[in-house]
């Protein structure tokens, strides 16, 4: 059943086919008009477009800058990189883009910054868009809110579970909006795969798996020169000094930074942050999680496991499955990933369309406009910010069980781990001054 | 002598074990040394002095095994016991490096537990405090450890320190929330270093006590902007909401206060003060403050239904109407029936924004079956934005009485209703109206009719198959034929049995008149399986022009390669020669749509068209097609050509090009993204090179060798939006010369196809983006880019 190679039930069905081309999904897909009034929260024209800033220029803020640097409703006036060159190629790319502007009268350029304060201590910004490695989500996010900016965070959203929590705090006691950047929330297949779950489509779930991948072991690097122009200290920030090297600081969704624990979750942030997420929003969990980690090897475990209240288990099997996620239950299983693959047993339930009386999940078809949308209407993005912050907590004690080589027993409610008080020192991090404090 | 079994009976300790085996019983395959260290990590003495001469890079066995013994001692306190030891052990020693006194930091402040004022391990970390070079690595010990004697070790450091070490010893206090620490803090408000200053205020704004805020507000400048974050961070903490409230109060009168700091007090009164907060948000909101207002939207969602949705409601109309727009997305949050009176009302405000915010929201709230037909007929005659938001609340509209009223409705009555209705029971899953659905087959209204074969193409089941064939076959409204086709061909592709999806459509047309022939030809098309193919293949060989032609025409367009063979066997076997010049044209346009460049194919499909094609156009444009191979087989038939005066240009440029694909790939760069310029060329349609779309972006192209330049594609498959502006295409063997631009194009969706004048060679293609794109900027994504 779970094969590569087997084809499914509903092989040769498309669900662009027979889901785009059918009324439901006609409906689904339409466009939802922005009803938002930017009359109110932007400025008066031409310049009710909002000003956009971009903190972290790398490998992940390509894809958002193109993005945002596309569309009317706002203007990039700002990118920060500590290396400064980054920042400075980005803002020759976005003067040249807004050329056209630039003797109106209205267009004021674009300023490129090596460091966050300067960006956030501008009171013209409304959002930023934080870009960087994990460990500096937090710190960024937070001053950020407190300078009156929205934010959007990539995910993971934290490098602690503890960070996750003051970011809530500060999003609601300052106001603003928060999206994390864990943008499956906004593709279709990844609603209706959550939908048909959470509508009991498929019966008692009985299982759910998902593939994460593997990184390479973090690498014991020597130190090399630090490139000229780039502020290694001001990259490190709060973690522990390591010496530099090309390797530690790369962008690379293959390595780089992203094998080292100092920096991240390994594969249970960087896409444990997407994938666990769906599976929260599928059981209808955003504002609590799991009750024990099980880490693999644990007592012959095969699989990195977690598991509900309820008794249901989340296994981490990073290969051999059909797609991203699948979830199985008593009457079908259901296979979901990225670029419109959803597939079911029994096949039609992916075009079935819901009944009114069912659980309708929160719609957004795009997680940047849905983030500019609540900019402007102040409601809560699909991704807020206390959602961002239960699904990065799944990532961390998953990683904290596999580091300490034991389960770890989680209470939701009161966001604690039960029973070790060793497991809880990791729920944090010291932070290395001058950056010791969120 | 390393066996588990020695280990287990072993009078060494756990942890100690542990390390010996990892440092003297090392597997085979484990690291060397580095070169450069220490004599001593080789020999590996003992663990401590193993890892005291630890290294960024190079062996970490040392630290390995240490880790491993942390992970094998648990929670056991005395194996831990051991392992303390062992790590302070390292910070004592003056030798060990700052890389093995960070790592035994690390691990110490993991698990070392609540500290007595003599114990060994807090003396000698508290020691290290006050090093300039090592005050971070002792904070990675001490910092996580609770109790008093660890708050003391800060606290005594903390008041001989100066610089940046009191920096990160006062950041340690505020993490740690010392409240006795206020008294030394307090004074450091003053203080000329601004850092030092700074983290003194962030400290006592992170305790949080009335002491903590009363120093804040006694401090210099009590509106700096640090200090007036911990004033409201102590607003939160206070363990009182009163005395929170009272000190969001200060913050908010303080004329020397900031607008946007007040605005973050004025959260502060929302959050500590409930009773009040509906009142002061409901001012809030119909004042003209619009960083307030958007703080005040925010809270709303923080409050209890109850408490708020009924005020917010009857207010809703006399706010402005952005407002009013916002505070319906807010109330439909809460899903609460006390919003839908005024949310109906605001669904005919003139105000655009409000009416599609009333529409977005109604969807969200209870509903009724007064509330669903208003909301059908209001479906009647809406267009554009405001239909779509419609349906899309008509589609989740819940509440007793909703899905009577559709069916009920459905049934009989103004036909237009009837027509809205019957998408919702489509919309809405209702498979209760199947009765009604087949039922109405017989109604006169072909409206009617086409609107309820939409619904059973979206919901019938596949046994009914059959009688939506039936329903086809006798419509007799063109609308209701196109429904039916849709319907038939949705309802099939439900199939489980994928064997079985198509059999009684082919069935049909097989056995079935032209009429009904040309009626299912749409329906083979949506199928698009192999069998279907073949099943218009038989038609396209016909005798009958009609039915020949039409097939002929719809396998050109079929959305599957599957087409392909049958279309060349057409092109062979077609009784009419009208449908064999279709066909190869249709075959033609199938091989040039190909995403490959080399074709990854055989050259047979070229082969046989050459053998057939009479046309000399026909004959010319399939070696250009032949020029994209690879193989001998392509190749010896381009020579072969060569004989042939009507074709010898062509064959002899489609050989060159054969040679020089064989050299593929290309040495491709562009003007960005330049590390992406290889996904061009890479076969795989799904990575591509993807920069803005703006004027000046350029791809440059090595053949490596001169080579016959007829059309130049620019795939985009998957980013259909992003196509370029304007772009020129040069073709030179000389970079520092390349002439002329030889063609201009505007960018297509899709993909865009830049045919050059014939006659064009050279090594090198550079296409250049000289216009941005209207309508915005966006990307210029190229997935493949092929060459003919």
């Amino acid at each position: 059943m779970n094969s590569p190679e087997k084809k499914s039930p509903s092989a040769g069905l498309s669900r662009r086919t027979i889901v785009k081309q059918g009324l439901a999904g006609i409906i689904a897909y339409a466009v939802a008009p922005t009803f938002v009034p930017s009359s109110l929260f932007g400025r008066t024209a031409p310049s009710n477009r909002l000003n956009i800033g971009f903190i972290g220029n790398g490998l992940q803020f390509a894809g958002h800058f193109s993005a945002v640097l596309g569309r009317d409703d706002c203007r990039v006036v700002a990118l920060c990189d500590v290396m400064l060159a980054k920042a400075t190629k980005r803002r020759d790319e976005a003067e040249k883009t807004y050329g056209a502007e630039q003797s109106d009268g209205v267009y004021r350029g674009v300023k490129a910054y090596q460091y966050s304060e300067e960006l956030l201590a501008r009171d013209d910004i409304d959002a930023v868009w934080i870009c960087t490695p994990d460990h500096w989500h937090a710190p960024i996010a937070n001053a950020a809110m407190k300078s009156g900016k929205d934010v959007y965070c990539e995910k993971p959203m934290t490098l602690t579970q503890r960070e996750g929590r003051v970011l809530v705090d500060t999003a609601r006691r300052c106001g603003r909006v928060f999206q994390t950047g864990s943008q499956q929330r906004s593709e279709y297949s990844f609603r209706k795969a959550a939908e048909m779950v959470r509508n009991g489509w498929i019966g008692d779930l009985t299982r759910i798996r998902t593939n994460l991948g593997e990184f390479p072991p973090a690498l014991a690097l020597p130190e090399q020169p630090i490139p000229a122009g780039f502020d290694y200290d001001r990259w490190l920030g709060p973690t522990p000094w390591r010496p530099y090297h090309e390797k530690r600081v790369e962008g690379n969704y293959g390595g780089g930074w992203r094998c080292f624990y100092e920096y991240g979750a390994r594969k249970n942030g960087d896409w444990g942050a997407h994938h666990f997420d769906i599976i929260q929003w599928a059981l209808g969990m955003d504002h609590s999680g799991p009750v024990e980690f099980i880490p693999k090897g644990w007592q012959g475990a095969q699989y990195q496991t977690h598991v509900y209240a309820n008794g249901l288990h989340v296994e981490r099997v990073d290969s051999g499955l059909k797609a991203m996620i699948e979830f199985t239950g008593s009457k079908g299983t259901i296979w979901v990933g990225r670029n419109e693959v959803l597939e079911t047993d029994p096949p039609e339930l992916a075009a079935r369309p819901l009944r009114g009386e069912e659980t309708h999940l929160y719609v957004s078809e795009n997680h940047q406009s849905n983030f500019l949308d609540c900019v402007r209407s102040r409601q809560r993005p699909i991704a807020d910010v206390e959602i961002g912050h239960r699904t990065a907590t799944i990532c961390h004690l998953n990683a904290i069980a596999e580091r300490i080589g034991r389960p770890i027993h989680w209470d939701p409610v009161k966001e604690e781990i039960i029973g070790d008080e060793i497991a809880s020192r990791w729920l944090d991090r010291p932070r290395r001054a001058p950056y010791g404090t969120l | 002598m390393c066996s588990k079994k020695f280990l287990r009976h072993s009078a060494l300790p756990c942890c100690a074990a542990a390390l010996v085996l990892a440092a003297g019983c090392a597997s085979p395959s484990a690291s060397p040394p580095a070169p450069d260290q220490p004599a001593a990590t080789a020999a590996a003495a003992t663990p401590a002095a193993m890892l005291k001469s630890l290294d960024y890079s190079g062996n970490q066995t040392a630290l390995e095994a240490i880790d491993r013994a942390i992970a094998a001692a648990g929670t056991d306190r005395t194996k831990l016991s051991a392992l303390i030891t062992e790590l302070v052990e390292i910070l004592k020693q003056a030798d060990a490096t700052f890389t093995a006194q960070q790592a035994a930091a690390q691990r110490l402040g993991q698990f070392l537990p609540p500290l007595k004022a003599d114990d060994v391990a807090l003396t000698t970390v508290e020691h290290l405090l006050a090093d300039e070079r090592l005050v971070n690595v002792a904070r990675l010990a001490l910092e996580p450890v609770p109790g008093e004697a660890t708050d003391a070790a800060f606290l005594r450091t903390f008041g001989e320190t100066t610089g940046g070490v009191r920096v990160a010893l006062i950041q340690s206090i505020g993490n740690r929330r010392i409240a006795k620490a206020v008294p030394q803090l307090a004074p450091l408000l003053k203080d000329s270093d601004e850092p030092t200053a700074s983290a003194a205020a962030k400290a006592l704004g992170q305790i949080g006590t009335a002491e903590a805020l009363a120093a804040l507000e006694r401090a210099p400048n009590p509106s700096a902007r640090t200090v007036i974050e911990a004033r409201l961070a102590c607003g939160w903490s206070l363990a009182s909401p009163s005395d929170g409230v009272a000190a969001f109060q200060r913050v908010l009168t303080d004329a020397h206060t900031s607008a946007a700091y007040r605005v973050l007090a004025l959260r502060g009164v929302l959050g500590r003060d409930p009773q009040s907060a509906p009142a002061t948000i409901l001012t809030t909101l119909a004042g003209d403050d619009l960083a307030a207002k958007r703080v005040a939207l925010e809270a709303i969602s923080a409050l209890p239904a109850n408490a708020i949705v009924a005020p917010l409601a009857a207010k809703l109309s006399t706010f402005d109407a952005p407002t009013q727009a916002a505070a319906i997305g807010a109330l439909a949050a809460f899903g609460d029936a006390a919003a839908v009176p005024a949310v109906s009302k605001a669904i005919a405000d003139s105000d655009p924004a409000v009416r599609a915010a009333a529409l977005a929201a109604i969807g969200k709230l209870p509903g009724t079956r007064e509330g669903a037909l208003e909301l059908a007929q209001f479906l009647v005659t809406a267009t554009g934005d405001e239909a779509k938001l419609a349906r899309q609340s008509f589609a989740r509209l819940n509440g007793p009485g909703v899905n009577d009223a559709i069916l009920a409705t459905a049934a009989a009555g103004d036909a237009k209703l009837r027509v809205v209705m019957l998408e919702a029971v489509a919309t809405r899953n209702l498979t209760e109206a199947f009765p009604l659905l087949w039922k109405i087959r017989a109604d006169p209204d072909a409206t009617v009719r086409a609107a309820a074969l939409r619904s059973l193409g979206e919901l019938a089941p596949a046994t009914d198959q059959a009688a939506v064939l039936a329903w086809m076959i006798s419509a007799t409204d063109n609308q209701e034929i196109a429904r039916a086709q849709r319907a038939l061909a949705s309802i099939s592709l439900r199939n489980h049995d994928e064997a079985a999806r198509d059999r009684l459509v082919v069935d049909a047309v097989d056995h079935g008149t032209a009429e009904v022939q040309l009626r299912l030809l749409p329906v083979l098309t949506r199928l698009s399986s192999a069998a279907a193919a073949e099943c218009a293949g038989r038609l396209a060989c016909l005798s009958d022009a009609k039915v020949a032609l039409a097939a002929t025409d719809t396998l050109s367009r079929w959305p599957e390669r599957n087409a392909l063979p049958v279309l060349i066997t057409t092109a062979e076997k077609a009784t009419l020669d009208e449908a064999r010049a279709a066909a190869i044209k249709g075959a033609i346009g199938f091989i040039e749509r190909k995403r490959e460049t080399p074709a990854k194919e055989s050259p047979d499909d070229v082969a046989r068209l050459l053998t057939i094609a009479k046309d000399l156009e026909t004959r010319k444009s399939l070696l250009i097609l032949l020029g994209r191979g690879t193989s001998d087989t392509a190749l010896t038939l381009a020579e072969k050509l060569q004989s042939d005066p009507a074709l010898a240009a062509e064959a002899r440029d489609a050989a060159l090009s054969i040679r020089v694909n064989r050299v593929w790939p290309p040495i491709i760069t562009a003007s960005a993204s330049a590390d992406q310029a290889s996904r061009m060329v890479d076969g795989n349609a799904k990575t591509a090179w993807s920069v803005p779309a703006t004027a000046g972006q350029w791809i440059q192209v090595d053949c490596k060798q001169a080579r016959p330049i007829h059309r130049i594609t620019l795939d985009q498959t998957g980013r259909v939006g992003d196509y370029p502006g304007t772009v020129e295409v040069f073709v030179t063997d000389d970079l520092s010369n390349p002439g002329a631009a030889r063609a201009t194009a505007s960018g297509r969706r899709d993909r865009t196809v830049i045919d050059l004048p014939a006659g064009i060679r050279g090594r090198y293609v550079i296409v250049k983006s000289t216009a941005k794109r209207g309508g915005g900027a966006g990307n210029w994504s190229v997935t493949e880019l092929q060459i003919d």
